[in-house]
């Protein structure tokens, strides 16, 4: 056995709610089948596209959650659908989708109907609210997920609108929960023989992501607010993220014990360029309590610290911090990710080959470095229904005029 | 309901500090399998001692950060540096199934108990480590925090407003994306084992799971050479999209309206004002190309309402919306009271506090929280005896050597 889930079969039913926990499995070595309606996977209409170009085969987005999986097209709401599922099914050990709650009992596919033909099936639901409660039908976009998760209203400018990061990470959290959640039940199942159905709560997932937010309630009736580009530090507010020469960096200076060793030599570097005004040449950082110290004076270090960085780019001052213990890092943007020494040193990111696009495009690689079973991401994403005739032909035995008949009736 | 654990039978033994490591215990300790959190008096976990405390009151039993991610472990004191220590470490790595460490790189193997250390005591271990950069590299022994490495891993640089610098999420936030992909590797990694008998070394890196987050983003830069610029709340196919300012004090509510249905439902939610029947804003087309003005307009219709009742009047109409959510409202979310998603749980020192359970649910066995997270070495007996069967003796000369410290 060469992957940690060799021989396993996943029958991934998601859409870009759920596509990760399918990656997440391929990758230990599942195999993977996307089961996507004829029309095509939703995930596969969102960008950003390659080159621009809007289309089916050259979404992004679909490609990095889709990398190791095969692809088979098959509408589940048609008779010849349901029956080809469910022969997949009594093969299979996951399924795992992300309709609204009740599409699969609706459809006749619900985890009771599929649990009689496969007891060992693990059935994995990822829904916006979970399948059952107040919420259970209500929708639940990425921005109306991660506000009701409780990230958003914490993060952005105090005195402006909450905000969201611009990838729909509730999805990814889900998705990656999934993965988590469903490699229990398949623990259990490995004991007891037993498959069982697991629910997978969105919302939940994203007030997993909340920085104990409800912690600061619970223990200290406290509604923390948004700070911005600031943060509370005792009664004062210090700046965190600073301007330089090619973006930005993120620097905590800190007081007494706390105080990094470093910032005793920013001065004296600041000094050396004539940036250093005279209040804080020789401060002692080892005597300075943030908790009680001025707002005016963390103004006044903030205004400093900003004017020195601006005449430096984000890799110097990086490379300064590294070197003499400084709380600073580089407020990266995705160049810097690709040119990441580190990313690069581990080999992260990949370059999967995509001959239909006559080119080969970089993914992020496996996310653990495993040292029996090493994660491999080989394949790229798969083509609409590309793997059709392997899967019905070559695995199930249909012949191929009923792999047309399939096509024309709109099954597949 | 008596329900089965999946992880009945798993034992976990972590010498983790800070979020990610102890989340990957806390989940499958909530699961079944039986951790023991190991640490020192001598060296707190940053987590123990840092806001927000139990009623605002200082102490290394009362952070709310350590009792969040050390739920479901037994704790127990130890000091490494002593002889008498380690070999208790050993003894716990011998009866361990899976051993979880998230220190800097280097920190362990100073107490022999890096991979090749701990696999001489136990072959078929399953060990896991966890830290900011990965155990190589020119970056490895970087010692900051998931705050930097959420810096690092670019979700700052693209998330805030359009007309503004940088902001990002609030929060270590690499440090919350990370543990649920280790969990699945571990588990993943067990029965592995059950199958081949052999253990093995997880080397995680919070940096690339972190850029796994943001993948859609930076591929965008390998393969079109674009440099995503910061958006607000905005989304390319949903317009409007956004958190609008609600009635009351800072209270806002989401509303995510994609195609032309959802529009003409979030229409009638608003009253059909004249405005919406204007040509600009009749297409996703003319709504996003006047999006700056359509967001004004929503908002003076929001302003007047409370987000709950925007929230409840958006859905009801077949609208994604939800309020804002501050701390206070997560405790009293209708949902999360349905699922029972807070769980009060008595602790040693503080009292009863309420806890997460996990974001799943099984139907044939239980995954929720049980036990509150144990004080500096609460369960130190508890450990030796039970758990590696010491006599009286033996226990008692223990604690004479300041080992249990």
């Amino acid at each position: 056995m060469d992957s940690l889930l060799e021989s396993v079969r996943v029958l991934d039913l998601t859409d870009e709610k759920g596509l990760l926990c399918g990656r997440i499995l391929g990758d230990m070595g599942a195999d993977v089948i996307v089961i996507e309606p004829p029309s095509g996977n939703s995930a596969r209409r969102r960008g950003p596209f390659y080159q621009d170009i809007p289309h089916a085969e050259r979404s992004l987005f679909w490609f990095v959650l889709n990398t190791n999986k095969r692809s088979i097209t098959l509408n589940l709401e048609t008779v010849d659908g349901r029956e080809l599922f469910k022969k997949l099914v009594r093969t299979s050990d996951f399924v795992i989708e992300s309709f609204s709650p009740h599409y699969m009992d609706d459809l006749g596919l619900g985890y009771e109907v599929l649990a009689k033909l496969n007891p060992a099936l693990v059935m994995t639901s990822i829904t916006p609210f979970g399948s059952d409660g107040p919420y259970a039908n209500y929708k639940g976009a990425d921005i109306v997920l991660m506000g009701l998760g409780g990230l958003s209203y914490i993060s952005g400018e105090p005195t402006r609108e909450p905000l969201r990061i611009p990838v729909p990470q509730s999805y990814f959290h889900a998705g990656s929960w999934g993965a988590a959640a469903s490699m229990i039940a398949f623990y259990h199942r490995e004991i007891t023989g037993q498959g069982q159905k697991v629910d997978v709560s969105m919302q939940q997932a994203a007030t997993w992501a909340t920085y104990s937010t409800q912690e600061w309630w619970s223990y200290s009736k406290v509604n923390l607010t948004r700070q911005g580009t600031w943060r509370q530090i005792g009664t004062s507010r210090m700046q965190v993220l600073y301007p330089c020469q090619d973006g930005h960096v993120m620097l905590f200076i800190l007081g007494g014990a706390a105080a990094a060793a470093g910032q005793d030599l920013l001065i004296e570097w600041m000094d050396r360029e004539g940036m250093c005004p005279d209040w804080l040449r020789g401060f002692d950082f080892s005597k300075l309590d943030v908790s009680t110290a001025s707002q005016d004076f963390f103004d006044g270090l903030s205004k400093t610290l900003a004017a020195f960085t601006a005449t430096k780019t984000k890799v110097e001052l990086f490379e300064w911090a590294l070197e003499n213990t400084l709380f600073l890092a580089p407020v990266s943007n995705a160049r810097d990710l690709l040119e990441n020494p580190q990313l690069r040193a581990r080999n992260f990111w990949i370059s999967l080959e995509h001959p239909e696009l006559e080119t080969s495009i970089t993914h992020p690689g496996p996310f653990a470095v495993l040292s029996e079973t090493p994660i491999e991401v080989a394949k790229r994403a798969p083509l609409l229904g590309e793997h059709n005739m392997e899967i019905y032909c070559g695995e199930m035995g249909l012949s191929r005029q009923e792999l047309a008949m399939l096509k024309h009736g709109e099954v597949i | 309901m008596d329900k089965t654990l999946p992880m009945d039978g798993v034992k976990i033994v972590e010498l983790a500090r800070v979020m990610v490591g102890p989340c990957v215990g806390r989940i499958l300790g909530d699961c079944g399998a039986t951790v023991v959190h190991v640490e020192t008096a001598k060296k707190p976990d940053i987590l123990r001692i840092i806001f927000p405390y139990k009623d605002g009151i200082a102490g290394i039993n009362r952070s709310a950060y350590f009792s969040k991610y050390n739920a479901d472990k037994y704790g127990m004191a130890l000091d490494l540096t002593r002889p008498r220590g380690i070999e208790v470490m050993h003894r716990l790595i011998k009866w361990a199934d899976v051993f979880i460490e998230s220190n800097v790189p280097g920190v362990v193997a100073k107490h022999g108990l890096d991979y090749e250390g701990v696999k001489e005591i136990k072959p078929d271990i399953i060990m896991l480590s966890t830290c900011q950069m990965g155990q190589k590299g020119p970056l490895a022994q970087f010692k900051g925090y998931g705050v930097q490495g959420a810096a690092i891993a670019g979700f700052h640089e693209v998330t805030g407003y359009p007309d503004s610098g940088p902001v990002g999420p609030f929060g270590s936030y690499t440090d919350l994306v990370a543990p649920q992909w280790l969990i699945a590797a571990v588990v993943a990694a067990l029965i592995y084992r059950r199958r081949t008998g052999k253990g093995q070394y997880i080397d995680h890196s919070q940096l690339e799971t972190g850029a796994h987050f943001l993948a859609p983003l930076i591929m965008d830069h390998a393969a079109n050479k674009r440099l995503a610029e910061r958006v607000g709340n905005r989304e390319e196919f949903a317009a409007p999209h956004g958190a609008y300012r609600c009635k009351g004090d800072d209270r806002w509510c989401t509303i995510a309206v994609y195609g032309d249905e959802e529009w003409g439902a979030f229409c009638r939610v608003i009253g059909i004002p004249p405005w919406t029947k204007q040509s600009r804003f009749s297409s996703l087309l003319e709504r996003k190309r006047n999006e700056d003005e359509l967001d004004k307009l929503v908002e003076s219709w929001t302003m007047e309402h409370t987000a709950e009742d925007v929230m409840s009047l958006m859905q009801q109409a077949g609208v994604s919306s939800g309020i804002v959510a501050t701390a206070e409202d997560l405790h009293r979310d209708p949902q999360f009271q349905h699922q029972g998603h807070f769980k009060l749980l008595k602790h040693t020192e503080i009292g009863a506090v309420p806890f997460d359970n996990p974001p799943f649910r099984f139907s044939k066995t239980s995954c929720e929280v049980r036990m509150s997270a144990p004080c500096l070495g609460e369960h130190n007996e508890y450990i030796c005896r039970q758990i590696l069967g010491m006599s009286d003796e033996e226990f008692v000369e223990l604690i004479q050597s300041g080992a249990l410290e």
